[in-house]
């Protein structure tokens, strides 16, 4: 058996499989370069945290003089942001890389740090905007779901009984329904940093509407995509979870044989075991994250080529 | 750079085949098919059996008498059912579907005999058997196949099988082509220079008929555009004022001209 010398050639439209392929092939020759990034956008996501430390402090050593923790509040609300814009900003720069090496015109970190760079605030406005969004479509299927399902359900309860399993039946059927519609909806905003990142000079508004045309009719393909991509990458969640759900065990089968309340002994083993996972966690979400922001990339990549037809235009520009 | 391996068999006949490999994605998405099918047949049969199984316990009870033995052997009955269901899937339609299981083929993805020929009886039960370690917390198969360069899980490597994409030839000419192309596609031939299109502006070309159906109005008239400029210009034509030609007529004749072209060439 050979392997095959690459080929120029374009991909163009791919189907669910390819896309998830693709990207963990993005990934896995570029992991330095991506994994570094990742890795700014975690301390980034984290930093607010840290610096609630000194912050506390501070007010701590002033005897929680009032004025002055009317002040710091704002400071670290100021430092939240930045951190925010600057986490999300990083994550982008990996679908960039990812896009550039797609579309055949690859670009160094440094470069496409540049371009995304000034770019800071649009990112921040365009993911406070999909949260507004997201938020109220939540808020609105709630309600719609509790008007129809949940009336329903209450007519229901008086003609055969609160308990009766057709209730149970009903109201997990509306979960069901009202949960598609929303990940329906999410799926249509899955890709907005990624035309942000790329296109030239547009804004975050603008990202969102990009993002909802260009998943026009795809949206149910691309949950698929995202259900495959998690299967890959539960197996590394799980890593995060077996100290927590170990320390859980312990802690449930010394209260059976000991048949007390938890000793103080036991919360810190816990908070340890917490501390842990979280530790874990975050380190798997360095590892992880490329992987999705490739996969962004790599689902706006295959969109464009199927609505805007992409790779047409650019194997023409490679063939001359 | 490269995004699927793709492997070249020489079959016993010293043929040589080349394939693009499945692929974890591909992989992953048939296995999440086949255990949704897996699973409904699984609770059919297993209800089925116990359906049976409580009308015979019953039957036994009111004309012999109780009998423990028996209810311990239905359910002895009823694991190897579930066995058999499990591992049967898999090698049923591996073997009677040249490979292919529902989800496979609705992936379009095949396994193959490492020289390239259809996997037999043997090859297939020992995937089968060999799935449950792969599945091992989730995660074994899926880290051979993601790291490793011909993407084998274990089950792959004893048996000496690969998974490979199905690829259909790109020749897809599903698409309409109006009758002006065709009045078209002469007078191109007589005026311009079909000699001049290299196989690759014909296959941009065919691309772009192909796929036009699902591009959005902007795109369409902007590739459309772009590429017809382009081809008046390697075939030296234009086109008489006055008589604007619609872009994606112009293409459509392109397509057609070049074929005719081929075509007369081979005769």
């Amino acid at each position: 058996m050979s392997q095959n010398p690459s080929s120029r050639q374009s991909l163009g439209p791919l189907s669910v499989g390819n896309i998830v392929s693709a990207s963990l092939r993005l990934y896995r020759d570029h992991f330095k370069p991506y994994f570094l990034v990742s890795l700014r956008v975690t301390l980034w996501a984290f930093f607010p945290f840290v610096a609630i430390l000194p912050l506390v402090v501070i007010a701590a050593l002033t005897d929680n003089n009032i004025p002055l923790i009317l002040l710091l509040i704002p400071v670290w609300l100021a430092i939240l942001v930045y951190s925010l814009a600057k986490a999300l900003t990083n994550g982008a720069v990996i679908s960039r890389l990812a896009f550039g090496t797609l579309t055949n015109q690859p670009e160094t970190v440094t470069d496409a740090r540049k371009k995304v760079a000034p770019l800071m605030w649009r990112f921040l406005s365009m993911q406070v905007l999909l949260g507004l969004v997201l938020f109220l479509v939540n808020l609105l299927l709630t309600m719609a779901q509790l008007a129809s399902f949940g009336t329903l359900g209450f007519l229901l309860g008086n003609l055969v009984g609160r308990d009766s399993v057709i209730i149970l039946l009903v109201s997990l059927l509306g979960n069901i329904i009202f949960s598609t519609i929303y990940f329906w909806i999410y799926a249509r905003y899955f890709i907005p940093e990624v035309p942000l990142a790329v296109e030239n000079n547009i804004s975050s508004f603008d990202a969102l509407s990009r993002s909802l045309s260009l998943t026009k009719g795809f949206a149910t393909k691309i949950l698929v995509t995202i259900l495959v991509a998690l299967v890959i990458t539960i197996p590394v969640y799980i890593i995060a979870g077996i100290p927590l759900v170990a320390g859980f065990v312990r802690l449930f089968m010394d209260n059976v044989t000991v048949g007390g309340v938890p000793s103080s002994d036991m919360a810190i083993q816990l908070t340890g075991t917490i501390v842990l996972s979280i530790v874990l966690f975050f380190l798997i979400n360095i590892a992880a994250l490329p992987f999705w922001q490739a996969m962004k990339a790599v689902i706006y990549y295959d969109l464009r080529s199927r609505r805007e037809g992409l790779d047409l235009e650019l194997r023409d520009s490679l063939g001359k | 750079m490269r995004f699927f391996n793709r492997v070249t068999l020489q079959t016993p006949e010293s043929v040589e085949l080349d394939f693009a490999l499945a692929g974890i994605g591909n992989r992953v998405y048939a296995m999440l098919i086949d255990y949704l099918i897996w699973s409904l047949i699984l609770v059919v049969a297993l209800f089925a059996w116990a359906f049976f199984a409580w009308q015979l316990v019953d039957a036994w009870q009111s004309l012999i008498g109780t009998n423990r033995d028996l209810e311990l052997w239905l359910i002895a009955v009823q694991f190897l059912l579930w066995f058999v269901i499990y591992i049967g899937y898999f090698i049923f339609f591996e073997v009677f579907w040249q490979g292919q299981t529902p989800g496979k083929r609705f992936v379009k993805i095949r396994v193959i005999s490492d020289d390239g020929r259809p996997i037999k009886l043997q090859q297939a039960t020992l995937r089968a058997l060999l799935r449950p370690v792969d599945e091992l917390f989730f995660c074994v198969g899926v880290l051979f196949i993601a790291f490793s360069q011909q993407e084998k899980r274990l089950g792959d490597w004893v048996a000496g099988t690969i998974v490979v994409q199905e690829e259909k030839p790109d020749n897809n000419s599903n698409f309409s082509l109006s009758e002006d192309a065709k009045n078209l596609a002469d007078q191109l031939k007589q005026e311009g220079d079909l000699s001049a299109l290299s196989p690759e502006n014909f296959a941009v070309t065919r691309k772009y008929l192909q796929r036009r159906a699902t591009l959005t109005t902007v795109a369409k008239a902007k590739l459309s555009n772009q590429l017809s400029q382009q081809i008046k210009q390697i075939i030296s034509w234009e086109e008489k004022p006055g008589k604007e030609i619609n872009d994606n007529l112009f293409l459509e004749a392109i397509y057609l001209a070049y074929q005719q072209q081929i075509h007369d060439s081979n005769i």
